[in-house]
């Protein structure tokens, strides 16, 4: 499943598309606000989940070399964080769903 | 001797091919799921069925036992000449060529080959029916274990040919609060490594211990600096701070501590695994700290450049 497709089953909003985009199969998933939960994992091609919309969201999920961040509770990315997500090549998009909900379909999806 | 058509499975293949035609059998790559039809059903419902499951040929059998194969060349044959509703044991070609379970994939290769059939059906011991094989099964699975092979040599290979470094050193000034900034410092040391080709895994390792070093600096210090020096055989990382100093280090070491604020919170941080997390990462890992500041100085060790056979015979 690639973050595109996740993006159109969930009816996403797309912020920055990276190059993983429509490439990358994501593989691994982490959902936290704190970012030194994130930093600990060490799957490749993982995508965030996140309710965190400052820009350290995005240099967490750049250092984690993550291929992609959903906003979750209808959050909005700042300017920053849109500037910073180009910068690293990352996808961000945006969901009206809460983490929960958004964890659950996502789940779902990567496993069905 | 006949000139093989698929250039694999020769003397000079690489040890990859070899493993892939030697090592998997058919049982490993047949579908299982076979789409399969009995001696009395009639033609027009092999033609749904093939139409059906987008296939062009199936096994007629009789329970497990295979009694023949249909094909579309069958079933062509049988429309032309107004024969449709014929049962399928008048039209099937009987005694198919077929492949064992337990043959490597090489024996269906060679089949594939030497005769024009798009499928085999595959028995066991027993002579039953457990499968069906096309050149597709063949082709997905060699890409696949291709794949694989491929990454792990990338990923080696990698490690092999990273740049020399020399000696790179890096000042980055970090300010109380900050956060607007926070995290430059550990993407200009990321920036540095990729430069110079180091693995992923060891740079992941550094921007770990970078970025909470400096998330550290910013939360919780009256600010500092963070010095990031880079060798051919190791990243040293310091960060050192005015103030106030940390209470009880044991304690800011162990997971899930923190004294961070709400507001820190707010910022995604303050989990109580800053500490830890670089610790985890670190193949060295130093701290010292009274109420004039503390220092933190981390190393971790890049992997060895591997020298290629050319060089060692230069050497010599």
């Amino acid at each position: 499943m690639t973050i595109e497709k996740l993006a159109s089953d969930l009816c996403c909003q797309n912020h920055t598309k990276g190059s993983s985009f429509s490439q990358v199969e994501i593989e691994h998933v982490v959902a936290s606000d704190l970012m030194s939960e994130v930093l600990v994992a060490e799957e490749e091609n993982l995508i965030l989940i996140t309710a965190l919309n400052t820009e350290q969201t995005i240099r967490t999920a750049n250092i984690v070399d993550a291929v992609g961040i959903i906003l979750v509770n209808g959050k909005s990315p700042q300017p920053g964080m849109l500037k910073l997500a180009k910068e690293f090549d990352l996808s961000l998009i945006s969901t009206q769903k809460t983490m929960f909900e958004t964890c659950a379909a996502v789940f779902q999806k990567l496993n069905t | 001797m006949i000139k093989k058509i698929i250039p694999v499975y020769e003397n000079n293949s690489p040890i990859v091919i070899l493993d892939l035609l030697l090592e998997y059998k058919i049982s490993d790559i047949m579908s299982k799921n076979i789409v399969s039809v009995g001696p009395n059903v009639i033609m027009r419902e092999v033609k749904t069925l093939m139409k059906n499951n987008g296939i062009s040929g199936l096994p007629v059998v009789n329970g497990k036992r295979l009694l023949g194969i249909i094909s579309i060349e069958d079933l062509l044959n049988a429309l032309e000449d107004g024969l449709m509703d014929e049962p399928v044991s008048k039209h099937m070609s009987r005694n198919p060529v077929v492949l064992e379970e337990q043959m490597p994939i090489n024996f269906a290769i060679d089949y594939f080959e030497k005769y024009s059939y798009n499928r085999f059906p595959v028995l066991n011991s027993n002579k039953e029916i457990v499968g069906m094989i096309t050149s597709r099964d063949i082709t997905l699975h060699t890409i696949t274990v291709m794949n694989k092979e491929i990454k792990r040599l990338e990923d080696s290979a990698k490690q092999g040919i990273r740049t020399e470094i020399g000696n790179i050193i890096r000042r980055y000034p970090v300010v109380q609060n900050d956060f607007k900034n926070a995290g430059k410092a550990s993407s200009g040391i990321k920036k540095v490594l990729q430069e110079h080709r180091v693995n992923r895994k060891t740079i992941r390792a550094v921007a770990t211990a970078a970025y909470e070093l400096e998330i550290n600096l910013v939360a919780h210090s009256l600010g500092g600096e963070i010095i990031c020096r880079i060798t051919d055989n190791h990243i040293e990382i310091l960060a050192r701070d005015k103030g106030p100093g940390i209470k009880d280090i044991d304690l800011a070491l162990s997971e899930g501590y923190s004294t961070a604020n709400d507001w820190i919170r707010s910022m995604g941080f303050g989990a109580g695994m800053g500490l830890p997390n670089v610790k985890r990462v670190s193949d060295i890992f130093n701290i010292n700290s009274s109420e004039n500041g503390t220092e933190i100085r981390i190393v971790i060790n890049l992997p060895e450049i591997i020298k290629t056979d050319s060089t060692k015979k230069v050497q010599k």
